[in-house]
């Protein structure tokens, strides 16, 4: 057999496969080098906008004035051409469109987008020991939330609903957060992205900043009169179903020391509230739970969809 | 104490009240001491006369007098320091992040429950060491020479002269009433430690302090699901959906229009100063004793209780001025009277930023940032690219080009070209990728032209998962050509 195979016919196809994307990737199929961990981790934080300069997403303070909100959809040409520019190093950037690089750059892009948006999703979820899910990152809305209510209250949850859904549904399904906190230990600016167009945003105070006290408490000419609005429920094993509120509000005014009349006497209390619901054990636990006074929650609803 | 199913339902939840989480051992020191016989496995004698015996000493250090470290330990108080709300139905509190602290100690003289054995709990009522007390103004004009300000003393200072000489307790209660020496510090404690106190008149204290009984209901801990708060590494190590608190709040009401002090107090072993239920002296002190006690306060804070509201609810519906409707999104707003073009572009999340152009010349330019107000359908710029001026777009009819998508190339390169972990690593993987590309131009062009050759592929070399590569095949086929030839 004499089958000549001269260099030429090689170069040219090496040229013809380099200057189409399309080529590469059939040439490549099955055989891409896999993108790396570390990279696609890195990319991945890009993605959510870490380490981008704040003036780079809030080029003016008249967009974010000092105790306000924002709400916002990421565009995500932005996100892209940022990625872009992150991936360009080593691209040789003369200005043929067709060049081997680009056509190289163009090739990998389906490769290595899908691994950046599975790491993006699990970024949070890592940190919290939660299964990662992969939610399709098309679209990302979230708000800035400027106030001092950041540093007062640390602890703050946000729940977001898409349109149609609420939190009383049976089973609520809430949106997945990508992305939740301060813009750095003593910032006043709080960042939250979620996975989706969030409809509704529900913001409320952290759970362990909730506090105890009692509802009404006046003193006309020596005599107390005080109320608390205890919860009813049913304790089942570690279980507890709620009952709703007793009304009228419990009466507690005997509950102060005559000496000092601002001063709780916790055990009479206690024996009240055990008393009210009916329980056979009362400890530490259910006192905390029934002193406890409410969490507020704000809900931001969208008017315009 | 949960199981691991309980902490898949624990997620679903926002809190979980515990009545306590005792420590597997208390605050002190320890001696342990190991002791070995051995027997002969046929005799069954003692081998050795000597019994083999180890003694060990270690110490448990809880917090007793003052928080080591209370950026660690305390993960807030309510009402916060300097805060002025509407509290005056509040009972303040104290969180902590060790959900065992409360109950490292005891009021009591002796531990006041039997102890668990080890993997058990006790549903025992476990009084709490720490409590919330609250002081004002009114308190000073009824007992005047009482000091609001907590003083820096040392721990010498909480035991009387006859024990330790320095002592400025005096005639005055504290918690090593009796003692004649320092025997009763724990390890690594110094009478010259500093710590702070508080000289509490006996008769105000009695009206204010918790009984025996209150203190077991003053504490408890909490369990709260981290899912969806702001990432915070005291809370919960790395990796844990839920965080543990411990809690111990006052049984005592704010005055409205009066600036409160509150104090967090250690009562370790003042079971028998602790007042009745009413306040009064306990049975063993007289109700008129014109002596102090001197209390160890771990954290004080001071607040305002006024009528305005400043709760949770309130703060976040005042925000951006009251009224979120008419501007929630991120955008300038256009002032009026401004033209369709700078109305359009300012509404639309743009910003108009000086531009000093490569060339030497100044402009002004469009920017917006990756955050706007709309949803923006995805592909309007085509990447990849190769130079930054390819995604800015320039409008004519203004004069003016919106760099966005330039500016987002550009902070992209630059961020990756910082990092030279990421970049070296970047532009070795898109050689290899060059490499694969080549080799496989490679193969394909062989795999072609000599495709009969290669239909003869030795069997003996290959496991199931390796295919050997064109290239392979056909220098395994040349050998064999050439070895055929010479033979013959």
């Amino acid at each position: 057999m004499h089958t000549r195979l001269s260099r030429t016919v090689f170069q040219a196809r090496l040229t013809a496969t380099f200057s189409s994307h399309e080529a590469i990737q059939t040439v490549l199929q099955d055989s891409i080098p896999d993108f790396p961990d570390p990279l696609h981790n890195w990319m991945a934080r890009l993605k959510l906008l870490y380490g981008v300069p704040f003036n780079y997403l809030v080029p003016d303070e008249g967009m974010l004035p000092p105790e306000s909100i924002r709400f916002f959809y990421v565009d995500v040409n932005w996100v892209n051409a940022l990625l872009d520019g992150a991936y360009s190093i080593g691209r040789d950037l003369s200005s043929a469109e067709n060049s081997a690089d680009l056509n190289l750059d163009r090739a990998m892009l389906s490769h290595i987008h899908p691994k950046i948006n599975a790491s993006a999703a699990a970024i949070r979820a890592k940190s919290l020991g939660q299964p990662g899910t992969d939610p399709p990152l098309e679209v990302i809305s979230g708000f800035l939330l400027r106030s001092k209510i950041i540093s007062e209250y640390p602890g703050l949850g946000v729940y977001a609903y898409e349109k149609g859904q609420t939190p009383t549904d049976p089973t609520p399904v809430m949106m997945t957060i990508l992305r939740l906190e301060k813009l750095g230990d003593q910032s006043d600016t709080l960042l939250c992205l979620f996975v989706g167009d969030a409809f509704r945003v529900d913001i409320h105070e952290a759970p362990e900043h909730l506090h105890y006290g009692i509802n009404d408490y006046t003193v006309t000419n020596g005599t107390i009169t005080a109320h608390k609005v205890l919860q009813s429920f049913t304790k089942t094993g570690d279980n507890v179903t709620f009952n709703g509120p007793i009304t009228p509000p419990t009466d507690i005014s005997s509950c102060f020391r005559t000496v000092s009349p601002r001063t709780l006497k916790i055990s009479d209390l206690a024996a009240i509230i055990q008393k009210a619901n009916n329980l056979s054990a009362f400890d530490s636990a259910e006192m905390g739970f029934e002193m406890t006074e409410g969490v507020g929650l704000v809900s931001f609803n969208n008017q315009s969809a | 104490m949960t199981t691991g199913d309980d902490n898949k339902y624990l997620l679903n939840e926002l809190v979980t009240f515990i009545q306590h989480h005792l420590p597997g051992l208390d605050a002190g020191a320890y001696q342990l001491s190991v002791t070995q016989t051995v027997f002969d496995s046929t005799t069954n004698q003692q081998v050795d006369d000597d019994t083999l015996q180890n003694t060990y000493t270690f110490a448990v250090q809880g917090a007793r007098f003052a928080l080591s470290n209370p950026g660690q330990t305390v993960a807030g108080v309510f009402p916060a320091d300097g805060g002025t709300g509407k509290y005056s139905m509040v009972l303040p509190h104290v969180l902590f992040y060790k959900k065992t602290l409360p109950w490292i100690r005891y009021p009591t003289l002796k531990p006041p429950f039997t102890p668990p054995l080890p993997g058990q709990d006790t549903d025992a009522d476990v009084p709490t060491w720490l409590a919330v007390l609250l002081l004002d103004e009114d308190d000073v004009a009824q007992f005047p020479g009482l000091q609001l300000k907590p003083q820096q003393v040392t721990i010498g200072d909480l035991f009387q002269p006859v024990a330790y000489a320095a002592s400025t307790l005096g005639t005055n209660l504290s918690y090593f009433q009796g003692a004649t020496d320092t025997s009763d510090l724990d390890y690594g404690e110094q009478p010259t430690d500093a710590i702070q106190a508080i000289d509490l008149p006996l008769q105000l204290f009695w009206q204010i302090a918790p009984t025996l009984a209150d203190l077991s209901f003053l504490a408890h801990a909490r369990q709260v699901s981290l899912i969806n708060k702001p990432t915070n590494l005291k809370a919960a190590p790395e990796g844990e959906p839920t965080g543990d608190f411990s809690i111990v709040f006052g049984n005592r009401l704010p005055q409205t229009q009066k600036k409160a002090y509150a104090y967090l107090v250690s009562l370790e072993a003042m079971q028998n100063y602790l007042p009745t239920d009413n306040g009064t002296a306990p049975s063993g002190m007289q109700p008129t004793d014109p002596r102090t006690i001197r209390l160890a306060v771990l954290q004080n804070w001071t607040f305002f209780s006024m009528g305005e509201n400043a709760a949770f609810t309130d703060q976040v519906l005042a925000l951006n001025g009251g009224s979120t409707g008419t501007n929630a999104n991120l955008r300038l707003v256009p002032t009026t009277g401004s033209g369709t073009v700078v109305t359009n572009a300012l509404n639309m999340g743009y910003v108009p930023l000086n531009h000093q152009l490569r060339t030497g010349g100044q402009t002004v330019s469009w920017y917006r940032g990756p955050l706007v107000p709309y949803q923006i359908p995805a592909a309007r710029v085509t990447l990849p690219i190769a130079s930054p001026d390819a995604a800015t777009v320039f409008d004519p009819t203004t004069g003016m080009s919106d760099t966005s998508y330039a500016a987002a190339w550009t902070i992209g390169r630059m961020l990756a070209l910082q990092d030279s972990a990421f970049s070296t690593a970047l532009y070795n993987w898109k050689k290899t990728v060059q490499a694969a590309t080549v080799m496989a131009v490679e193969n394909a062009l062989i795999a072609e032209n000599f495709a009969d050759i290669l239909q003869i592929v030795p069997s003996t070399t290959e496991t199931e998962e390796t295919k050997m590569s064109p290239t392979k095949a056909l220098q395994i086929k040349l050998l064999q050509t050439m070895m055929q030839t010479k033979k013959g």
